[in-house]
């Protein structure tokens, strides 16, 4: 490896050295620092951007879309600028200052593959929808049961309390509904399902006995928790909450480690790659690129966790060589970087409800309704396709009508100031399989502005997944059709892979070294004080969105960690 | 866009379709007043842009009209910022069809029609974008009507504004809950924003 390029302080060792170094300040990152600190380890998190600090650094938080530029339109310049990025429906005047830009962070194409990003203080906690529902074993055991990839080395019961455990602290609103394939939490209440959506519910039920239509389990606060919320529902959530009424790194983890006194955080500072010690057969630390002076430090501690989210962790390991590890840390199976996995959105249908004229909903309310996993589970067995997939549904009722659209003058103002009619809109979510083939490798000739190699992308959709992605709609358009909704629309959809921002795999667990990077309790193999607990760990991607499982491998992992510290084997 | 009917306009568009670059002399020999072209658009092009604006969504009983809502300033910032250079062509093209369109059928530009006359060629425009949408149907790279650019500019203008999103709606940007299924008379009750 070369550092020739670079001034290396190695001055004041002491002053650089942590317990534990957390890299990344995301979901995961937060979580890692909250259960380390308070656990008594002095932690540094090293994060790549900028500070955000909850309630002060959120600028368009309380703004009204009057007082935006372009009433919160994009301009040209923005969409031409980042091709990418402005594919990601979040991207608006209002949260721009939270996504990472198309050219400040490049990276190379094998196939399309939308990365979006948010490298600051919070990383993408500040941005997620924060849906939340756990997975169960019909996920854990998928893979050992259809001899896909290799098994989970975990189970349900093996998570099911460090989930209980992360939902009490950040908050899961959610209806305890009894289904195993999205089992129940510790739920703060549930929000209302709406009209049109109770309506499909008990559609479903008449016409299904599998189909089940729930209030969507959300990491927004509806009763004040922890000194933080309650949500005041403007689903405005995006641009950063002052009333900390949703689950972020910076309204709740952040805030938590910090009072115990032991966190450091130190922001603009680039993970560039993990120490390893050949003496030790340990980490002792990471080397930083300071972003603004490009001056590389490194910091030591007796336990590292890597945070950085999916690519960029296994970015780093990849990064991190060394004669034991010539071909990055943890590799000796040779499956770093590879079963890259996303889930599969590209499948919605719209659809018009007679009736309900005289109600309306009053209020926004940040999430939707949910219809869990139905196909290949129970009595149900698909002859094309493996796994299955969930719907996001959403009910809603707005000014305007389809008439409007041929209306002009008094006729169309008054069309645009009243409601028009209920609508139900579904979005499917599949689930994608661990292929060895969908994967991330380094650039051989290609740097960043940090000495940092390009992360090369090379994954795609197969069969399985674009066979189920034909029965999402085709069983949509079922469903709407039995609960006898009108105007039933295919919307056509081509999101790339990665958009779903559901990127996992690449460090995956295993029981053995021979096929995994990381043992089962997120112990990078053959160098046991590197803990990876983001996405890049998981081992299949189920099709429920990933974070909540992602913040309860980081608790269990830390505690895991805490108690083999104690045991001197660390 | 060859749904038009009306034969003063069709003229007019050949012309302007035909030779852009020297329009301006060819124009002044077939009209009296002299219909304008449009390359870019600018603070004097507020006026006329509020009195499409006005005729698209007019000021009614108890509610602002488009122009009140200085839609014209909105419409001249979207158009220069947030508009493809294709849509911004599509759109200034538009402006020179519609002003050529009014000086040919009633010689006079679109700002100095009378109310009656001005819906009128707005309706007609309506209905040949309504004709010229559906031929796009299914097609992988689907054109838009200057006329659908120009209105959706007006409505989505008129309807992010201050005062009609506080006074014509019932409009509440901290509502506190969500409910799922209030009451709501249609005659009386202003639907909920936030
Ligand atoms: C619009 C949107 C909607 C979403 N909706 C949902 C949802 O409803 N439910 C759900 O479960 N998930 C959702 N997600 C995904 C969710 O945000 C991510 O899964 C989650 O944030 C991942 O957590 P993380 O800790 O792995 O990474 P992040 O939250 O991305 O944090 C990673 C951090 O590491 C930093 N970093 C990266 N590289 C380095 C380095 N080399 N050195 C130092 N620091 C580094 C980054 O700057 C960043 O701050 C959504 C995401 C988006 C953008
Ligand atoms: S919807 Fe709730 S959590 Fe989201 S920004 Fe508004 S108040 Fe905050």
């Amino acid at each position: 490896m070369k550092y020739s390029s670079l001034k290396v302080n190695a001055k004041g060792k002491e002053q650089h050295t942590y317990d534990a170094i957390v890299i990344g300040s995301g979901i995961s990152g937060g979580w890692a620092a909250k259960e380390l600190c308070e656990k008594g380890l002095k932690t540094l998190v090293l994060e790549r951007g900028r500070m955000v600090e909850h309630r002060k650094d959120y600028p368009t938080a309380t703004k009204h879309i009057w007082e935006l530029p372009y009433r919160n339109r994009l301009t040209h310049e923005q969409i031409r600028e980042n091709p990418i990025l402005s594919r990601c429906y979040a991207y608006e005047q209002a949260t721009e200052h939270f996504f990472v830009k198309d050219k400040e962070h490049p990276y190379i194409q094998k196939k399309p593959f939308d990365w979006i990003r948010g490298y600051q203080v919070g990383g993408k906690s500040l941005l997620w929808a924060r849906w939340t529902q756990r997975w169960s074993d019909l996920d854990f055991e998928a893979n050992a049961k259809e001899g896909v990839a290799i098994d989970w080395p975990i189970r349900y019961r093996d998570i099911a309390p460090w989930y209980s455990y992360v939902e009490r602290f950040a908050g899961i609103s959610g209806n305890r509904d009894g289904l195993p394939q999205i089992p129940d939490g510790e739920f703060l209440p549930p929000m209302e399902m709406n009209c049109a959506e109770v309506y499909f519910k008990d559609q479903l039920k008449t016409h299904y006995t599998d189909r089940h239509l729930v209030i969507s389990r959300t990491a927004n606060l509806t009763r004040p928790h922890l000194g933080r919320g309650p949500c005041q529902h403007r689903d405005l959530c995006y641009r950063g909450c002052p009333f900390g009424g949703y689950f972020s790194s910076n309204s709740a983890t952040l805030p938590a480690a910090e009072k115990t006194g032991n966190l450091t955080i130190r922001p603009f500072s680039v993970v560039h790659s993990i120490i390893y010690d050949e003496h030790t057969q340990k980490a002792k630390g990471v080397r930083v690129i300071d972003t603004n002076t490009k001056e590389t430090t490194e910091f030591f501690s007796k336990i590292v966790f890597l945070n950085a989210a999916t690519l960029n962790s296994t970015l780093v390991l990849m990064n991190s060589k060394s004669s034991r590890f010539p071909n990055g840390l943890g590799n000796d199976s040779g499956e770093l970087g590879h079963n890259l996995m996303d889930h599969n959105y590209n499948a919605r249908v719209e659809a018009t409800l007679e009736g309900f004229e005289d109600k309306s909903p009053f209020g926004k309310r940040p999430t939707g309704t949910y219809l869990p996993r139905f196909r290949n589970f129970g009595q149900d067995r698909q002859s094309n396709f493996s796994r299955g997939y969930a719907y996001s549904v959403g009910g809603s009722r707005r000014p305007g009508s389809e008439q409007g659209e041929a209306m002009i003058g008094t006729e169309l103002k008054k069309d645009l100031t009243n409601l028009g009619p209920w609508k139900i809109e579904m979005t499917g979510m599949g689930e994608c399989l661990p292929y060895h083939e969908n994967k991330v490798s380094l650039s051989e000739t290609e740097k960043d502005d940090w000495d940092m190699p390009l992360l090369e992308i090379d994954a795609e959709y197969k069969t399985n997944e674009l066979n189920m992605q034909k029965d999402m709609v085709d069983s949509a358009i079922e469903m709407l059709q039995k609960a006898n909704l009108k105007d039933i629309e295919e919307i056509p959809m081509n999101r790339n892979f990665g958009l779903n921002i559901h990127e996992m795999g690449t460090a995956r667990m295993g029981k053995d070294p021979k096929t995994s990077v990381l043992n089962p309790y997120n112990q990078v193999w053959g160098c046991k004080n590197v803990f990876v607990t983001d996405g890049s760990c998981m081992t299949s991607s189920a099709c429920q969105n990933p974070s909540l499982t992602y913040m309860a491998i980081t608790a269990r992992a830390a505690d895991h960690a805490i108690k083999e510290l104690k045991k001197q084997n660390l | 866009m060859t749904t038009m009917d009306r034969k003063g306009f069709l003229q007019q568009l050949t012309l302007l379709g035909g030779c852009t670059l020297m329009a301006p002399t060819v124009l002044l020999q077939s009209c009296r007043v002299e219909p304008r072209i449009w390359s870019n658009l600018s603070a004097k092009d507020i006026a006329l842009l509020d009195e499409l604006g006005e005729t698209i969504l007019p000021k009614t009983d108890g509610q602002p009209g488009a122009k009140e809502m200085e839609i014209g300033k909105y419409v001249v910032e979207v158009v220069t910022a947030c508009l493809s250079p294709e849509d911004r062509d599509t759109f200034l093209y538009g402006l020179t069809s519609i002003d050529a369109n009014s000086i040919a059928d009633f010689g006079r530009p679109f700002e100095d029609l009378d109310e009656e006359d001005r819906y009128g060629i707005l309706k007609a425009l309506q209905d040949e974008a309504v004709a010229f949408n559906e031929k796009q149907q299914g097609k992988l790279e689907p054109e838009i009507h200057y006329f659908s650019l120009l209105k959706e500019l007006v409505v989505t203008g008129y309807f992010t504004s201050k005062t009609v999103m506080t006074e014509v709606f019932d409009y509440h940007p901290v509502p506190g809950k969500y409910e799922g299924c209030v009451d709501f008379d249609v005659a009386k009750d202003k639907p909920y924003k936030g």
